[in-house]
């Protein structure tokens, strides 16, 4: 784990990616949602910022994310086609 | 002296949600850290926030503290957003001085680990208690609502709907595919547990539905095209041509005794092949509208452009018109039903039962039209082979609750197969077999009903069919084997009967995913259309306006559909009566000042609403058409678009609050 050594962690405590997204209201926010109610696990790096629309995710939104400390953005908007 | 002295003053409230939330969230430290927060005064965790007492508590603060932003961690927005931003106005305060944070759905439901999770929390907490700051004062936007409404759908439960509706004097546009409305109920024989016959209960209400002044009725039609927003939706329907001129035809069947065709070769979809029809047929004799229709996938004259066209001599009335072309109609409604039904599970998909192999092996569906005295063998149950059976078994949970078709229990299985087999046994005295796995009845007089089937003789096995084939030592090879094991005695069992029935389940209609887009609501990856919440909001969708009734949104039975039914119409109601709807202030707005007219956002907007003012040399955004999704605000190369709710301060504050404090601070700093 270089990136651990690089920010002095120890292998017990392992490095973990902070992770920013931008969720749109209707299609991605949503699924968060419903995997909730399914009781669907998964990691807890990620924080959700939500938006209306993927749209509405300026680029310097994504820069300022990582410029910050994150490790990762990730952007959710809907299927092509399926527009709201 | 007022405390706030023009300071921010935040109250942060955590929500347990039972063990929901603070089973995993350490809901105490979440709070001390919050109490650290810059602008923070107020840091409190509460059992159910959403409850009176909780709702009480913020509002008690806001007048005693002289709180001016609420931030409360709880579920997700969707589900109580709307009533804290209410506990927040009822105080006194501007209902978008308010932030919520998702601490359920998208974080104590999905993470195992009570450290990482209540990291997560606090870090979406200062993310809130960051943005809320930029907060500004709105007000809700009301727009009036169209009172019409459509459904979709003309089976049970777009019939109950509809009439519902109109006879609260609300104008119906019902939409309904296929040439009659009475969906799948039109052709069950009984009904369970009551044993009614389908027919009677249903055929008055679709005449009703016929006759109704408030009822506009188009069947063979669909629709195509869906736009704008609730309250206000413009609806496109394609009516596809019957080759009959409705208003003159009166159903005299004339034109089906002069067909070309003498005797009847095509199978007849109602009767599910059991029976043929000709290519100009009445679907059902109890069809409405009493309206017969020229099938053009077998018409010889659609195929070849060659017929004598007996059917045309014979209308006395000039109603059959082989030239009709489809039309189209533009409704505006306020409000939409989908009703759009299901699918029975296709029986050949589990190739080892035979279905479409054996000819003495029938879905569920098929032995209803069998048994109904209107069916193709008149009530009496002749199979394919002319024979009456002796023997029967009925195979349980066929495409449901299997790995290999699908997962779910369809609902209505278990206790259709009881009642077939009492209308089986009524009409051929056979014995009958029922392999299951479980028997699931409840509901009211449900398993009353079993215990009732089970004093009748008809017997049960429990087990999950193996195989169907043909019993050799039968000389005509006509009876068939059929293998399980028996769980309850521990023993594979063979038995031979003359007939099958495969109890098939409900499935999606193959074209669940282009309805979901046309009405732009959310299916399961099964397909069945998602409610807004599976138990406090069962009806409607995540699109206003739009509600569900009915087996699209999950297997059901007749009662529950009537139910769910009345429900999508009373919400429909509910939204008619009260005659507008409020907006979600997130529309965008131009700042004149700083805008240099480049026009890069008027061809970006996905709803027209930016426009180019010549005098003015600026944008201009129309905020009835604005729908706020944000995108000329990201576009905007001199950033002099902003969005409320979702101004750029406001999300460059967020991405502050979550990434300036580091989950693993101890670790860098040693």
């Amino acid at each position: 784990m270089l990136l651990a050594k690089e920010t002095g962690q120890t292998d017990s405590k392992q490095w973990q990616p902070k992770i920013v997204a931008f969720f749109c209201n209707w299609c991605t926010y949503t699924a968060a949602d419903l995997a909730g109610v399914s009781r669907i696990k998964h990691a807890p790096n990620i924080r959700v910022i939500r938006v209306m629309c993927s749209g509405r995710v300026d680029p310097q939104f994504i820069l300022d994310a990582f410029a910050k400390g994150a490790d990762g953005v990730l952007i959710g908007g809907c299927h092509p086609g399926d527009c709201h | 002296m007022s405390k706030t002295n023009g300071k921010i003053r935040i109250g942060f409230y955590i929500c347990h949600c039972g063990t929901n939330i603070a089973g995993t969230v350490d809901v105490q430290k979440v709070v001390d850290y919050a109490s650290t927060l810059p602008n923070v005064v107020v840091s409190k965790h509460y059992k159910y926030m959403c409850s009176d007492p909780g709702q009480e508590m913020i509002q008690k603060d806001i007048k005693e503290q002289e709180l001016n932003r609420v931030v409360v961690a709880a579920c997700s927005p969707f589900l109580h957003e709307r009533t804290f931003r209410n506990a927040t106005s009822q105080a006194g305060l501007n209902q978008f001085y308010f932030q919520m944070v998702n601490t359920r759905e998208q974080n104590a439901w999905v993470h195992l680990d009570p450290e990482a999770s209540t990291d997560k929390a606090m870090d979406l907490v200062r993310s809130a208690i960051s943005r809320v700051v930029f907060h500004k004062p709105l007000e809700q936007k009301t727009v009036p609502i169209k009172p019409d409404v459509l459904v979709v759908g003309g089976g049970i439960a777009g019939i109950h709907a509809s009439l519902t509706l109109a006879n609260a004097g609300k104008k119906v546009y019902l939409v309904e595919r296929v040439p009659t409305i009475g969906g799948h109920m039109a052709m069950f024989d009984k009904t369970f547990p009551t044993l009614d016959c389908a027919a009677c209960i249903l055929t008055p209400k679709m005449s009703a539905v016929k006759n109704h002044p408030n009822i506009t009725m188009w069947t063979y039609s669909e629709v195509e095209k869906v736009e704008g927003y609730v309250g206000n939706f413009k609806v496109k329907v394609k009516r596809k041509p019957r080759y009959i001129i409705d208003d003159l035809c009166v159903g005299c069947l004339d034109c089906i005794e002069a067909c070309v065709y003498k005797e009847p070769r095509f199978h007849d979809e109602f009767n599910q092949g059991l029976s043929k029809r000709k290519p100009v047929y009445m679907p059902f004799p109890q069809a409405t509208p009493q309206l017969v229709v020229i099938d053009p996938e077998t018409c010889i004259w659609f195929k070849t452009g060659k017929c004598k066209q007996t059917c045309v001599e014979s209308c006395e009335r000039k109603a059959v018109d082989l030239n009709q072309q489809a039309t189209y109609k533009e409704i505006e409604v306020g409000t939409i039903i989908v009703a759009t039904g299901f699918k029975p599970f296709d029986a050949s998909k589990v190739y080892y039962y035979g279905y479409g192999t054996y000819p003495n092996v029938y879905t569920a569906l098929e032995v209803e039209r069998l048994i109904n005295a209107s069916g193709p063998t008149s009530g009496e149950v002749i199979m394919r082979d002319g024979s009456t059976p002796k023997s029967i078994a009925i195979v349980h949970c066929v495409g449901s609750r299997d790995k290999n078709t699908n997962l779910w229990c369809s609902r209505v299985c278990c206790l259709y197969s009881l009642k077939l087999a009492h209308l089986l046994k009524e009409h051929t005295h056979a014995d009958i077999y029922n392999f299951y796995i479980d028997i699931r009845t409840p509901g009211k007089l449900m398993d009353e009903f079993y215990t009732r089937m089970a004093e009748e003789g008809v017997k049960f096995i429990r087990g999950r069919v193996a195989d169907i084939y043909p019993d050799t030592s039968d000389e005509e090879h006509r009876r068939l084997v059929v293998k399980a094991e028996d769980t309850l005695i521990r023993e594979i069992i063979k038995v031979p009967v003359d007939m099958v029935v495969l109890s098939t389940g409900l499935v999606p209609r193959d074209d669940a995913n282009d309805v979901r887009r046309l009405f732009n609501i959310t299916c399961s990856t099964e397909g069945f259309f998602i409610e807004r919440h599976p138990k406090l909001a069962p009806v409607n969708t995540f699109t206003d306006g739009i509600f569900l009734a009915g087996c699209c949104q999950g297997p059901k039975d007749i009662p529950d559909t009537v139910a769910q039914a009345g429900a999508a119409a009373a919400e429909a109601l509910a939204l008619i009566d009260l005659g507008y709807i409020e907006l979600e202030p997130n529309t965008a707005f131009i700042v004149e000042e700083e805008c240099s007219g480049c026009k890069s956002c008027v061809p970006l907007c996905p709803y027209s609403a930016i426009s180019y003012n010549e005098e003015k040399k600026k944008a201009n955004i129309n905020e009835a058409l604005c729908k706020g999704c944000g995108t000329c605000v990201a576009s905007c190369p001199s950033g002099s678009i902003k969005q409320n709710l979702f101004e750029d301060e406001e999300i460059y504050s967020e991405i502050d609050g979550i990434l300036n404090y580091n989950i693993y601070e101890e670790a860098v700093c040693c």
